[in-house]
């Protein structure tokens, strides 16, 4: 385990600029070009200078049909948005691609930009795997949607998939955590009958909220039973609330599974103001949910994933770069080629929409976890060895300043403390 | 568990036995060790003190809440004209009936419960309303009993819900006493024996005001609705496309797993990376001296100002001088010189935009939207889509854009705005698109991730719509660096441009 220092962790980013020049089409909430801004962002703050950056090489087709079928990644090769044939037609129906409700529509370089997302989702797990680096981020990658033979959800080629068997190739057990606002079906599903990878997902859910599966009854099949977690959330839900969901049932997770690396999924779209979610977050809960894993002193890769208001998709993935870098940055953004996105206040950090009501009960979020927690417990028992840093007893946290929102169960409170490690 | 499963499946029956097996351990008082459903109300109810009313997991899940309910649910009652102390005194009989006639009443067979979460908001309410409170005196074997044999007939219900009433039945005594309110009738419990479990059961509740709350809706004509798989439901929107809304298992859908773990030969990566900067061979402090020379040299051709701001200690981290590092082997004199004899620095430049080139982009954006691919084919065939896109988002922040919206926004009607979001171009934009449906239009909303933006920019009670007063960022223009400030300015001069 490449620890060294525990304070200072290798980081490697990758990043690809050609990605900016895809563009879903008219209308289309997913937009490419958030990664260059976020790219911006993060080399104006001085990040860059301190992570091990890639230009990642391009996914190529037998990459993808690792786990994608072939006809499907075929199909997706020889799209070209100019030239759509009849016959093409019923194979795009078949593939969810193009469809009337456009989701994942044919645009111009659509299989680019599935290389890009899944290569950088694949150099960081080859980096992970050989011990070059403690964390690695791929803000293209998390596109956690993507079927074996099907797009969905802006998804074409599900790059977590790819990253999850690669890094199966040399670890026994991979834990997937995804904060999207969305639930983990892909990624889910790929794996829903695996006990070697363990999927969390956190999400909105209800009322017909896409894609509709994760209620937290679904907990996996066969030797998987208990191996997918989903933690359904109702909207508006906010920080503290959050936090202290988070780090109850991933407490428990880690506890029980002991994974010995850890994939993130830390789609934006779960922060407020976002054009398709409704959470009600602030960038501090998405960055403390990753500061948590970072903590647990795992190898970690970070992925992108969801996020529709572009400014805000850069924010806060330029301040969980900072996160796993464990740099401070100033609430003041940078100047940079982009900063009219930002104006007038030009700030970092964001603010919840105070209009917001936030469904999440106090008596809903509690019972949710204990059912969790109690769902975990049933899990044979990781047999082999024990990682020592993994056994680290739940946090019992008995200052008194969290008040109406605390969690608990087993009269244990959890919370994400603030400190630096 | 999906709700919206129609057919019934082993693995379903299966899955609830199991999941509410491990959770069926009977150990009332235990608070400390595996707190599940039936074993916590006490904890729980220590933190709601009137607790009148456990909903499950499940229910809470679907959307049952009590604050959010009870006014639709007072609301409801005044659209169904329903009686309240008609049903009070229902309640009251049926409570004095003999246990035969109650079940015959209900329907004493469980029923298969099939809880589709795309029927109406109405009927969930309804459903998930009724599972039961306080009861007083039940017999816990014969209830056990029914639950093992409930679960096994009930098929796609959720799993949480059994575990309920055993709970319920087991703090009835505490409960009842506790709260120190009439419990009524001990008969009306029994007939819960047989009934499934998420179905109306009637039960008992200490305040009437309560009961009449939670009892609305639920009777039409005076009649308990039961909820079985054949059962009309004008809202119902029978799902097309369950096989989205399932996990499916198979293989076809999952990944396949390799076998072995190999710890040791971990092959060194041989994949073409492009490094584009290593950290570790130079130090950080040469580095931020580097920046800053680089900064401050002068370049023939463009004129350089650092401005460090005052506000940060972050120096501006400029990407082209690491990258030219990079080339020049880390070596900072080289690069500098490099620098200052103004050679051309190592990235992607678009070259000259001309003023035509603009034009054209502007009218093809008035014209097919945001398709990219449609403006570079018709009508600014000199540039790839790549850069049309690229120099989209640079230009829609500019005056020139400014100017194109404002007109956009005369010619459309106002529409709604997240408070969140700062950036309206792409609000005026999607306004022009004559290709294709306007998205505002209603689809499918559980098909699409699309579909939510609706119910963000479209008429939603949750949200204030308001002009923010970030509306007006539009025009603000602080805060730009030099060289994207003198790109901007030559964007709207309509002069030949050049990034970088």
């Amino acid at each position: 385990m490449a620890f060294g220092d525990p304070y200072k962790r290798k980081i490697c980013y990758y990043y690809d600029q050609d990605i900016g020049d895809c563009h879903f089409g008219n209308k289309h909430p997913m937009k490419p070009h958030r990664l260059i801004i976020t790219h911006e962002l993060i080399v104006k703050y001085g990040l860059f200078q301190k992570m091990d950056v890639f230009k990642p090489y391009l996914a190529t087709a037998e990459d993808m049909q690792e786990f994608h079928s072939e006809d499907y990644v075929s199909f997706l090769q020889s799209l070209n948005a100019t030239r759509i044939s009849n016959d093409m037609k019923n194979l795009m129906s078949r593939f969810q691609i193009g469809t009337k409700e456009n989701d994942c529509p044919v645009f111009d370089g659509v299989f680019k930009f599935a290389q890009i997302s899944a290569g950088g989702s694949l150099a960081a797990a080859a980096h992970i795997n050989d011990n070059t680096a403690d964390i690695a981020i791929n803000w293209a990658g998390g596109l956690h949607h993507a079927k074996k033979s099907q797009a969905s959800g802006f998804c074409y080629i599900n790059d977590i998939v790819l990253c999850i068997l690669e890094l199966l190739k040399y670890h026994p057990r991979v834990l997937y955590v995804d904060i999207d606002v969305h639930h983990a079906d892909g990624v889910e599903e790929a794996f829903y009958t695996s006990n070697r990878v363990m999927t969390v997902s956190f999400h909105r859910y209800g009322e017909n909220f896409f894609p509709g599966t994760g209620n937290f009854t679904e907990c996996g099949e066969a030797e998987g039973r208990g191996y997918s977690v989903n933690v359904p959330l109702k909207s508006g839900i906010i920080d503290e609330d959050y936090e202290a969901v988070f780090a109850s049932v991933m407490s428990k997770v880690l506890q029980v599974f002991s994974p010995s690396v850890v994939v993130m999924q830390c789609g934006s779209d779960s922060i407020a103001g976002d054009q398709l979610g409704d959470f009600n977050l602030t960038l501090n809960a998405h960055g403390r949910c990753i500061k948590f894993m970072r903590k647990k002193n795992i190898p970690l890769i970070l992925l992108g994933g969801g996020g529709y208001t572009i400014e805000n998709v850069s924010r806060c993935w330029c301040f969980d770069t900072s996160i796993a870098l464990n740099e401070t940055i100033p609430n003041d953004l940078p100047e940079n080629n982009y900063s009219k996105y930002f104006a007038p206040l030009n700030k970092l950090h964001i603010e919840p929409d105070p209009t917001l009501p936030n469904r999440n009960g106090q008596q809903y979020l509690s019972k949710l976890i204990v059912q969790i927690v109690q769902n975990l417990k049933n899990i044979e028992p990781v047999p082999s060895v024990q990682f020592q840093n993994m056994m680290e007893p739940i946090v019992i946290e008995d200052s008194p300043k969290r008040t109406k929102s605390t969690m608990s169960y087993n009269n244990e409170v959890i919370e994400i403390s603030d400190d630096e490690d | 568990m999906k709700e919206e499963e129609n057919e019934t499946s082993p693995k379903d029956e299966e899955k609830l036995k199991e999941c509410t097996s491990k959770t069926e351990s009977p150990q009332p008082g235990s608070s400390k060790d595996c707190i599940s459903f039936q074993n916590s109300p006490e904890s729980s109810d220590a933190q709601s003190k009137d607790a009148l009313f456990e909903p499950t997991v499940d229910m809470l899940v679907n959307d049952f809440d009590e604050e959010q309910t009870l006014e639709e649910e007072e609301a409801l009652a005044a659209k169904e004209h329903v009686d309240p102390t008609e049903e009070l005194s229902d309640l009251q009989r049926e409570s004095e009936m003999p246990i035969e006639e109650l079940l015959k009443l209900y329907g004493c067979a469980p029923q298969a419960f099939n809880s589709n979460s795309s029927a109406s908001r109405k009927r969930r309410r309804r459903r998930e309303q009724l599972s039961p409170a306080k009861i007083s005196k039940v017999d816990d074997e014969a209830l056990k009993e029914n639950l093992k044999s409930a679960e096994t007939i009930s098929t796609s219900s959720t799993v949480v819900d059994p575990p309920v009433n055993i709970q319920n039945e087991e703090n009835a005594e505490d409960s009842a006493e506790e709260d120190g309110t009439t419990t009524a009738t001990t008969n009306t419990t029994n007939y819960i024996e047989n009934q499934s479990l998420d179905d109306e059961t009637n039960y008992d509740d200490e305040e009437p005001s309560e009961l009449k709350k939670l009892y609305t809706g639920l009777y039409e004509n005076n009649e308990l609705k039961l909820l079985a798989d054949d059962e009309d439901d004008l809202d119902y929107i029978p799902d097309e496309e369950d096989g989205r809304k399932t996990i499916m298992v198979g293989s076809d859908y999952q990944a396949v797993i390799p076998d072995s773990v190999k710890y040791d030969d971990a092959l060194p990566y041989e994949n073409e990376d492009k490094l584009l900067w290593d950290p570790s061979k130079v130090k950080d402090d040469d580095i931020e001296d580097y920046l800053f020379k680089f900064s401050t040299a002068v370049n023939g051709a463009t004129n350089h100002t650092s401005s460090q701001s005052t506000e940060t200690k972050h120096l501006r981290d400029d990407e082209q001088a690491l990258l030219l590092l990079v080339q020049c082997g880390n070596n900072f004199e080289e690069a500098l010189r490099r620098r200052r004899l103004g050679v051309a620095v190592p990235t992607n430049t678009m070259s000259i935009w001309s003023e035509e080139e603009c034009r054209n982009f502007e009218s093809g954006l008035r014209l097919y939207g945001k398709s990219f691919h449609e403006i570079q084919a018709s009508k600014v065939t000199t540039r790839s889509v790549g850069e049309l896109v690229e120099f989209y988002y640079l230009w829609k922040k500019t005056d020139r854009a400014d100017l194109f919206a404002s007109k956009a926004r005369l010619e459309k009607k106002k529409y709604n705005i997240n408070p969140c979001v700062t950036d309206l171009m792409e609000k005026y934009l999607e306004e022009y698109d004559n290709s294709g449906t306007n998205r505002e239009r209603e689809r499918d909303r559980s098909v699409s991730p699309n579909l939510n933006s609706n119910s963000m920019l479209s008429a939603d009670s949750k949200r204030h719509h308001r002009e923010t007063s970030s509306g007006i960022a539009n025009n603000n223009h602080n805060q730009h660096s030099p060289d994207k400030l003198k790109l901007m300015k030559q964007i709207d001069e309509g002069a030949a441009i050049k990034t970088e």
